[in-house]
C-alpha cells in the first residue's frame, strides 16, 4: 500500500510563533452622519519575517459586507510593527458587522501563508442621523 | 496677608490628616497598584504543530494520522473558530474536497481548556466561547478526514506533497 503524506497547513511556521492582533474589539457606534470612520490598529506579532494582511468586512452571517471602504485592501507589516487602518462605513439603520484582518502572505517574495490567522472585531453601527 | 491665609489652610489640613485617625490594633497595610493594559484584548497563538494526513491506495479519503495542534490564548469575551476552505492543493493546482473534523481517522479533533465554554466539534467547524473575565487558554487538535471526488482522485500524483489549509478565527 502506497501512502502519500502531506502536512496539514497549520504548522509550516516555526513553533512559538505568535500571531497578529487588532484593536479595538467589540464596539457599538451611533452615527449622526451618513458615514462613520473607524480606526483599527493592526499589529504584526509574528516573531519572524514580514507579513501581509488583508482587510475584510463581513455581515453578521459571514457574507461579504457592502458599504465600507479603506485606502488599501492589504497591508505589509514588519515583525513587531503596527499600522493604523482607517475604514469608512455607511450608516444605514442598524448594521452588525465583523471587521477582520487576515494573514495572506509571508515574506518579501509574497509566499502564500500556510497558517491563516484571522482576527475579527464585532462592530454595531446605529444610524441616528434621522 | 493672602500668603498667610493659604499657609494657615495648608497647616490646618496637614494637621487634620496627621491626627485624623486614632491608634488602633490593626497592623495591616496594603500595596496598591493598577494593572492597566496588562492583557491585549483578543487572541495570541503559539506552538503550531504540523498535522499529517495519509491516503491509502485507491481511497478517496485522506485521514489524519497526526492531528495538527495549535494553542490559543485569549482575553475577553469572544469566540474562536477553526474552519477550512475545503481546498486540497499541491501548491500549483487546487482541488475541492470535503473536510470532516468529526471524520473517522486515527487522529481525531479535540478541544481542551479549563475556561472554555460551548465547545463544539462539527463536521465543518471547531469552535468554543472564551471566558468573560481573565484569560482563556486552550489546546486545539485538528483531525478528521478529507474526501475527494472521483475526478479529483484521477489527478492525484504519486509522491507529491498536498496541503489543506485551516483558518483560525478569533472573533473579539
Amino acid at each position: 500500500m502506497k501512502k502519500l503524506l502531506a502536512a496539514i497547513a497549520l504548522a509550516m511556521v516555526p513553533t512559538l510563533s505568535l500571531a497578529h492582533s487588532m484593536s479595538p474589539g467589540f464596539e457599538v457606534e451611533y452615527a449622526i452622519t451618513p458615514t462613520i470612520k473607524k480606526t483599527y490598529t493592526l499589529t504584526n506579532e509574528y516573531n519572524e519575517c514580514d507579513k501581509v494582511f488583508k482587510v475584510e468586512v463581513f455581515n453578521k452571517d459571514w457574507t461579504p459586507a457592502d458599504g465600507w471602504r479603506t485606502k488599501k485592501d492589504t497591508y505589509k507589516l514588519k515583525s513587531g510593527s503596527k499600522r493604523e487602518i482607517e475604514i469608512e462605513f455607511k450608516a444605514d439603520g442598524v448594521r452588525k458587522l465583523l471587521v477582520c484582518t487576515t494573514l495572506v502572505e509571508i515574506g518579501k517574495d509574497g509566499k502564500k501563508a500556510s497558517i491563516i490567522s484571522r482576527v475579527c472585531s464585532r462592530l454595531i453601527i446605529n444610524d441616528v442621523s434621522g | 496677608m493672602k500668603t498667610l491665609v493659604i499657609a494657615s489652610i495648608i497647616a490646618s489640613v496637614t494637621a487634620s490628616a496627621s491626627f485624623a485617625t486614632n491608634w488602633n490594633t490593626d497592623g495591616s497595610v496594603n500595596w496598591g497598584g493598577n494593572s492597566g493594559g496588562y492583557n491585549t484584548v483578543g487572541c495570541k497563538y503559539k506552538d503550531q504543530d504540523t498535522g499529517v494526513m495519509t491516503l491509502a491506495e485507491d481511497s478517496l479519503v485522506w485521514k489524519t494520522t497526526k492531528a495538527a495542534t495549535i494553542r490559543v490564548r485569549s482575553y475577553g469575551q469572544g469566540n474562536i473558530q477553526i474552519t477550512t476552505n475545503n481546498v486540497l492543493t499541491d501548491g500549483t493546482t487546487d482541488y475541492t474536497v470535503v473536510v470532516d473534523y468529526t471524520g473517522d481517522a486515527p487522529a481525531t479533533s479535540s478541544l481542551t481548556g479549563s475556561k472554555i465554554s460551548s465547545p463544539q466539534i462539527n463536521s465543518n467547524m471547531i469552535s468554543y466561547q472564551t471566558a468573560q473575565t481573565g484569560r482563556t487558554k486552550s489546546v486545539i487538535k485538528i483531525g478528521g478526514t478529507a474526501t475527494m471526488t472521483d475526478a479529483t482522485s484521477d489527478e492525484i500524483k504519486n509522491n507529491e506533497d498536498y496541503t489543506i489549509t485551516h483558518t483560525v478565527t478569533c472573533l473579539q
